[in-house]
């Protein structure tokens, strides 16, 4: 297979489209966001439970491509457990990486702190695609953090 | 027999011939992408452009100054290559003269154009306008913005589920108060042609007037304004081997003669004083400021570059390398074509999808390996809100592309199908 085309769609990221996690409406939901890329018309709603600004579960519902609903999917792992605030720097980690030259190696505590995320490396190349990465993380943000 | 069966058979030896050397006429094959040989299918979006256009484009930046500025040399001889191309616009369109040839930047700027000035003449509270499911959304948005200004009633002609659209079932939409028909010649989504010439005598007897977005046609069909019977047709040189920036949109003289001046400034005008201000005739009432001079000039060379190919041998090439698309994509695995081959005429446009890909991930995949094509909604979202369909993967063909592009094509897609699944 064309090594470009499994640079962007890593095992990983696949694994995650294929069958991704907390995928589906999410009982009890306190905060929740949908968000539309009209580029290409995909939604994503991030559904999440916040307890003492601890995020208790997180999940996710809509349509979009394979890199889209990987995020979406590894997102919702990421953010379990975590307080808000680790979730807040958490994105904008991710957001700085998934932005960065392809040419600039993470340093091994960014490559330690996004964990799995690492896996969305590809779309550095592909700058029409960077959204489609960041479009649940952007969600999430605005569900967690401006809507109540 | 289907026309794309006996298209080979149609064209001299000497035309399939000149058809099938013309790739080499566009320097943009030369390229590689992502270490691939480029195979170019987006030329619904944008065509490639012939090095003879690309030459004059740049000889004229070097040679032309202002037009109808100036008593220089650099000015008179720009104005005479640019009102040239008004002439030559006329006769590939059969229009009876080039007084009913308006420059604009665009099919999107030609139809706001309209849209701004048809208005209060034509348009009264509780008149119709009526578009169709297919439209690009420029033929959709500026007639939703005029219909709500002036209180119209704006009516969205459904297709059906194959993506066809029955031309009976636009002459039966039209109503005593439809005082415009807004209509596609050719879908980008499909390439469905709307057969005009059965359409517009009824709209005649309505007295229903005609607007026809071009832009999918022009390119690859011959077309005869006269014979149309529209009253306009808007289309853009960079989808027609000319260069961007430059649009055309074609009335019927006394049509344009009601409308009002839109922009305003310099070169539209016979006489100004401080307070008033009496507008030049014909068409450069609707060319205010500089145009596109040089990228005119360059669209005079794509104009004659097609001539010399002939629009009616491109017309039959290009159908012949449809069905070969056709038949090559009917082969890859899980490859479901939106629209398939009805004995309907068409442009070489095909939508598909490929099951459980989406068609971002299809459209980037092809990508690296050298392969454009485009994803998404095509700029028609109510058609496929319509067809309940997300999106699709759309290859659109011109006459330089080969068989062995097409080839490519499908055994990509093949591989695709099998590493994405």
């Amino acid at each position: 297979m064309n090594p470009a085309l499994t640079q962007l769609y890593q095992e990983l990221i696949l694994s995650h489209h294929r069958a991704p996690r907390h995928c589906g409406p999410l009982d009890g939901t306190t905060h929740r966001h949908t968000l539309r890329n009209p580029l290409c018309g995909d939604e994503v709603t991030v559904s999440a439970i916040v307890e003492k600004e601890r995020v208790l579960a997180c999940h996710f519902e809509g349509r979009g491509c394979a890199l889209c609903r990987a995020s979406a999917s590894l997102l919702t792992e990421a953010v379990r457990g975590k307080e808000l605030s680790q979730v807040k720097r958490l994105a904008e980690e991710l957001f700085a990486f998934l932005h960065s030259s392809k040419e600039v190696e993470p340093d091994s505590q960014t490559i330690h702190r996004l964990g799995d995320m690492v896996a969305l490396s590809g779309v550095r190349e592909h700058i029409s695609r960077r959204r489609c990465a960041t479009l649940p993380w952007e969600a999430m943000l605005l569900g967690l953090f401006e809507v109540t | 027999m289907r026309l794309c069966d006996s298209a080979h058979m149609s064209l001299s030896a000497a035309a399939l011939r000149r058809l099938k050397d013309a790739c080499q006429d566009f320097p943009t094959r030369k390229h590689s992408v992502h270490g691939h040989p480029l195979r170019y299918f987006d030329n619904a979006a944008t065509s490639l452009k012939p090095r003879a256009v690309l030459d004059t484009l740049l000889e004229a930046y070097e040679t032309c100054g202002n037009i109808h500025r100036g008593v220089h040399l650099l000015s008179q001889r720009a104005t005479q290559q640019f009102e040239a191309v008004r002439e030559k616009v006329a006769s590939f369109l059969h229009a009876p003269s080039s007084e009913e040839i308006v420059f604009t930047s665009g099919t999107t700027a030609s139809l706001n154009l309209l849209a701004h000035t048809l208005g209060a003449e034509t348009l009264h509270a509780g008149d119709e306008v009526l578009v169709t499911q297919l439209e690009h959304h420029s033929n959709l948005l500026p007639w939703q913005r005029m219909c709500e200004k002036l209180q119209a009633k704006l009516t969205i002609i459904p297709v059906r589920a194959s993506g066809v659209l029955p031309v009976e079932n636009i002459q039966r939409a039209l109503k005593s108060r439809t005082r415009l028909l807004c209509v596609t010649h050719a879908s980008n989504v499909n390439g469905l042609v709307i057969d005009l010439q059965r359409l517009l005598p009824t709209t005649q007897k309505c007295e229903t007037l005609v607007v026809v977005d071009g832009a999918q046609a022009v390119p690859h069909l011959p077309v005869d304004v006269q014979r149309l019977g529209c009253d306009f047709y808007c289309f853009s040189a960079h989808k027609m081997l000319g260069p961007f920036g430059v649009g055309v949109l074609w009335g019927k003289k006394e049509c344009l003669k009601r409308l009002p001046a839109w922009l305003l400034g310099g070169g539209m005008v016979s006489s100004v004083t401080p307070q008033q201000v009496v507008f030049a005739q014909g068409p450069h009432r609707f060319e205010a400021g500089t145009p596109a001079i040089a990228e005119v000039i360059a669209f005079g060379a794509a104009i004659d570059y097609l001539k010399e190919l002939g629009m009616e041998n491109i017309a039959l090439y290009e159908a012949s390398l449809l069905l070969h698309m056709e038949r090559a994509l009917s082969g890859v695995p899980g490859l479901r074509l939106l629209f398939p081959a009805q004995d309907e005429p068409r442009v070489p446009v095909v939508s598909f999808q490929l099951e459980g890909i989406h068609p971002h991930d299809v459209g980037t995949a092809l990508d690296l390996e050298g392969i454009a094509v485009r994803a998404g909604f095509h700029c028609a979202e109510p058609l496929f809100s319509a067809l309940k369909l997300p999106g699709s993967v759309r290859a659109s063909l011109s006459f330089y592309n080969t068989e062995e592009d097409i080839d490519e094509l499908a055994q990509a897609l093949t591989r695709i199908q099998s590493f994405l699944r």
